[in-house]
Parts: structure tokens; sequence; C-alpha cells
């Protein structure tokens, strides 16, 4: 009798190991993931708001981008048309009003301080995107949704510089068409 | 307790413990991978697609004023005061002209590199 108990004591013991290994420990239910989770505690779970936003923002970004290459390709295009006119312009000998010099000063100030503008963002992304996957890594996804919020402000900000420069160029382009 | 209550006993328990570590076990393998972008955010950019913008005209810049600044020449004679009015023409020093071309061939030439170095994210950022 005492012999059969402890076989099946054993069996029992045996097959709740291999449980706990296959299944992982029983994570108590007050762990489980709740709404009012802060990113001073990170979960390692995510609520179904966060990850709707996540959704939403990596959505947001990636249309952010597509309009951003719109903008580059327009703007190497107007830059390589308006190259032409100033090389044809400086071959021909033709001069200026002085309207249109004092114009066209004022449309290069501009154009100087939007490429500063411009120049202060890069590497910002990639530092951004780098964190963005440590956290996502970390699963600490309150940082994470911060961190996106962060990478669309930069996104917007150059968005409103390239359509700048994009304007400023045109401009340049008829001024010196005449 | 009878042995076959026992084994009975003991598996009915071995089921709850099963039951219970799959409810509250660990949610990795439901855990979404990765975000896959709609279709329609899918653009490819081709050269054939970049149009130029409807002119803008310069709105931002001011443009003097193009009234002609009027030089008054008097003359006396004795009897008569004749007064010739004839439009002067201001120059621009061409040197001052092409100095401000190559600086906006120089701003050009910035903002091409510029762009080679301005970095993104890409969809295959958000797929891992």
């Amino acid at each position: 009798m005492k012999k059969r108990i402890f076989t099946i004591v054993l069996i029992a013991s045996l097959a709740l190991g291999l449980s706990f290994s296959a299944f992982g420990m029983p994570v108590l239910a007050s762990s489980a993931p709740t709404s009012s989770q802060t990113a001073s505690a990170p979960s390692r779970f995510f609520t179904p708001a966060q990850w709707a936003e996540i959704i939403r923002l990596n959505g947001e970004i990636l249309k952010n981008q597509a309009s951003l290459f719109t903008l580059k390709a327009q703007n190497v295009n107007l830059a390589g048309e308006l190259k032409i006119l100033l090389k044809d312009f400086k071959a021909s000998g033709k001069t200026l009003s002085p309207e249109d010099l004092a114009a066209l000063k004022a449309l290069k100030t501009e154009l100087a301080s939007t490429r500063e503008q411009l120049k202060t963002s890069v590497g910002e992304i990639h530092t951004l995107m780098a964190s963005y996957k440590q956290l996502r890594k970390n699963r600490d996804y309150a940082a994470v949704i911060a961190v996106l919020n962060q990478i669309l402000t930069v996104q917007q900000n150059r968005i409103a510089v390239c359509t700048q420069i994009n304007a400023v160029t045109q401009q340049m382009i008829d001024l010196l068409k005449g | 307790m009878r042995p076959k209550k026992a084994i009975f006993a003991v598996f009915i328990i071995l089921l709850l413990l099963l039951t219970g570590c799959r409810r509250f076990g660990r949610t990795d393998s439901s855990r979404p991978t990765g975000i896959v972008m709609a279709p329609e955010t899918q653009q490819t950019q081709t050269d054939d697609s970049i149009s130029t913008p409807a002119s803008s005209r310069r709105s931002g810049v001011s443009a003097a004023s193009t009234t002609p600044q009027n030089e008054t020449d008097t003359t006396s004679s004795a009897a008569v005061s004749q007064t010739v009015t004839s439009p002067q023409t201001q120059s621009v020093d061409p040197k001052e002209v092409n100095e401000t071309l190559d600086e906006i061939l120089s701003e050009l030439t910035g903002l091409d590199s510029l762009y080679t170095q301005m970095d993104g994210v890409s969809e295959s950022d958000f797929n891992n």
C-alpha cells in the first residue's frame, strides 16, 4: 500500500515538474496587466489600448516617411533646375535689377536658415529608433509609445522644413526666369 | 484511502494544475510580433510620380518699389525756368550678383549632402 502511494506521488511530482518546464511557473492573477500601468513600473504585458496606440503611431510614422520621400524628391528636382538656371545666368553675363538681387539675397538667407534647421535633426531618428527597439525588447510599452511620439514630432518638423525649402527654391526659380 | 481513489485524485489535481498553467502562464506565443503595413500606406517613389508643384510666386519676398526715381535737372535762363525729368537706371555690381549666385549654389550643394545623411524609418523597422 505504502509503496503504491509512493509511486503515485513520484509520478505526480514528475508530471508537475514537466508541466512547469513546458508552460512556465504560474503567474499570479494580481500581476496580470491592468490599465493603470505606469512608465515607472514597466510591465511585460501591454494593454489593448497601448497596443492600439502603438499600431496607430507606427502607421502615422510610415505615412510621414512617405511624405518626406516625396518632398525630398521634389526638392532634388527643383534644386537641379535651379542649379542649371544659376549656371546659365552666370554664363550669359546678364545682370539683375537691384530689387531682384535684394529678393534673391533674402531667399538665400532663408534657404541657409532652413538648411540649418534640417541639419540639427540629422541622426535624431536613428537614435530614437535604436531606443524604440531596445524598449520593445524590454517590453516597456509605455516608454515605446513615448519614443514613437518623439519620432513623429521630428518627422513633422522635417516635413515643415522640407516644404519651406521647396517653396524658397521655387521662388528663386521664378525670379531667375523673370 | 484506496489506491484507485488516490490515483484518481492525483490525476484530477494534475489536470487542474495543467489548466492553471495554460491560463496564467507566459504569453510570449500570443504576443504580436510585428506590424503589417496597410497596402495603401506602402508607397513607392518613382521619378514619374515626382511632380513639380504649381508655380508659387514670390509671396514671401517684398519687392521693392519699381517706380523709377526721378532726377530733377533744373536749368535757369534769364527768362524761362525749365525743368527736365529723366529716369535714372540703378546699376548693380555684376561681381555682387555672381557672389550671390555662387552662395546659392553652395547652399544647394550643402542641401544635397544633407539629404544623403538624413535618416528615416522603414517598414522593416517595425517588423521585428
